[in-house]
């Protein structure tokens, strides 16, 4: 599939710049320096983007701005975890003035690149990228995401148990993440227009209608923008968001299974009670005190118990405060026990769960001896399953030890892939 | 193991592969992971092992500040 026109429009239609600082929006924060890209791509040892990109000898320490890495993320199996990289190392790049790549000899680039010039080389990073997608779709038949200017609809459907709030989500499965209702709008129609259709979808509810059963008001004068790395091939996605509030006349109709209630402090925690992820577009929401306020309750009669039981709290229960910190991201509580996942604090050492092939014995031990200065010290405590003392149910034991470490290590051999894989 | 490597992906946990021997680990369900010691050398081709030991115990000892400060309360 080569670049289609309608693509290369639409791509021309971004502000990169704009993009650029829109995604800074939504940094969370940056305490250190990440870690550069030459850093990551050598241990990946996977792909070989530098290579291609004619980067062998340059100190490359920020490539994935135009999307390489994203792509490389993606084929790697880590996308969760790029774009929050992406920002956060941008941020730190662009909040220290430090160069995104130098010693770099490319013809139309410039030998160093900061946030100052980087816009002049993006030309040759787009062609690049563009080049290993069109290669990407040839050879998968597939037809790849370009970098564009998105509008999306959004609804909010609130509800409110004493000081606590609740937005309608809806598990998308390809994205696995909750969203709030909602979602892009097609050529055909507005964003209003987009809002109410994905409100009949989500809700599987075809016969509400705008109007008779519900009210959407506008919250948005003007589009909040959000940007993001798309998780298949590095695409930059620039998101216009209309958020409306909606409030009904008749009855919700019965949530489908994939729509949940998420309160706001899930949302800022950006999980779930179980741990699902929450969509950054609704950490967004919950950073917005103002538009957060305008969102009106959209039902009367909201089914309390439903919520109640959820939050394992009384409706009445006096601190409504306690009940929104219970829900705090460091109080994760997960229904399968084992799993959850305590944090660490600098008193408590961390968990570590060692995992070997018992044909390389002699190493763990080796490996053992030396981490005993991180046991000494109160930072670890390492398990692994020739602790278990004898007459003790072994399965059990070690399925408990998986599940409450912090820090597995892997000793990867062939015999160890042998028993695990 | 599988299950351990899927939580680490959602960020429950923290799974790092130390490379004791040769293995074409990347292909498999590790790929993608950020490998001890450095650059994913396999321990025992290093000149010396305990080198290589100490790199990774290093690398632990990283490893354990980044979970400290990421599991820490966002202000």
């Amino acid at each position: 599939m080569a670049v289609s026109r309608e693509g290369l429009a639409t791509k021309r239609a971004v502000d990169w710049r704009e993009a650029i600082l829109c995604a800074l929006n939504t940094v969370p924060s940056h305490r250190e320096a990440p870690k550069t890209i030459g850093e990551i791509a050598g241990s990946l040892t996977c792909g070989n983007s530098s290579e291609r990109l004619g980067l062998a000898g340059a100190t490359v320490t920020f490539l994935d701005l135009f999307g390489v890495l994203a792509w490389e993320g993606e084929r790697c199996g880590f996308k969760h975890q790029i774009p929050d990289y992406f920002r956060h190392s941008l941020a730190w790049y662009l909040s220290h003035g430090k160069p995104l790549l130098s010693n770099w000899d490319r013809p139309g680039t410039s030998k160093t690149i900061t946030i100052d010039n980087l816009l002049d080389s993006a030309p040759y990073f787009l062609k690049a990228l563009e080049q290993r997608r069109s290669d990407i779709s040839q050879h998968e038949g597939l037809d790849m995401g370009f970098s564009r200017l998105q509008p999306v609809g959004v609804v909010a459907i609130k509800a409110t148990i004493g000081a606590a709030a609740f937005f309608l989500h809806q598990w998308d499965k390809r994205a696995e993440q909750h969203q709030l209702i909602g979602g892009r709008q097609r050529p055909d129609e507005d964003q209003r227009e987009a809002a109410a259709r994905e409100l009949r979808e989500e809700l599987e509810a075809p016969d509400l209608v705008l109007g008779r059963d519900y009210d959407l008001k506008i919250l948005t004068s003007t589009a909040i923008k959000f940007a993001e790395v798309s998780r298949t091939y590095g695409a930059i996605t620039q998101y216009d968001l209309w958020v409306y509030s909606a409030v009904f006349r008749s009855p919700l109709p019965p949530r489908p299974s994939d729509v949940t209630w998420i309160s706001a402090a899930e949302m800022r925690a950006g999980t779930t009670l179980s741990g699902g992820r929450i969509s950054k577009l609704s950490r967004l929401l919950d950073g917005n005190p103002k538009l957060l306020e305008a969102i009106e309750d959209s039902i009367d009669n909201l089914d309390e118990l439903e919520l109640t039981s959820r939050l394992n709290i009384k409706p009445s229960a006096q601190p409504v405060e306690g009940a929104v910190v219970r829900l705090a991201p460091a109080v994760r509580v997960s229904s399968d026990a084992p799993t959850s996942y305590t944090p660490t604090n600098e008193r408590q050492p961390v968990s570590v769960f060692i995992s070997y092939s018992h044909k390389d014995e002699r190493l763990k031990s080796e490996l053992d001896k030396h981490l005993s200065s991180l046991k000494r010290e109160g930072l670890v405590r390492v398990w692994h399953d020739r602790m278990i003392s004898p007459g003790s149910d072994r399965k059990r034991d070690i399925s408990a030890e998986l599940g409450s470490a912090q820090l597995i290590l892997l000793l990867v051999t062939a015999s160890f892939f042998a028993s695990e894989f | 193991m599988t299950k351990a490597i899927a939580r680490h992906r959602i960020g429950e946990v923290k799974v790092i592969p130390i490379i004791l021997r040769e293995y074409d680990w990347h292909s498999g369900p590790l790929g993608g992971l950020q490998a001890l010691p450095k650059d994913g050398k396999a321990v025992v081709s290093w000149p010396s092992k305990d080198k290589a030991f100490a790199d990774v115990a290093n690398g632990v000892r990283l490893a354990l500040k980044d979970l400290s400060s990421s599991s820490a309360p966002r202000s």
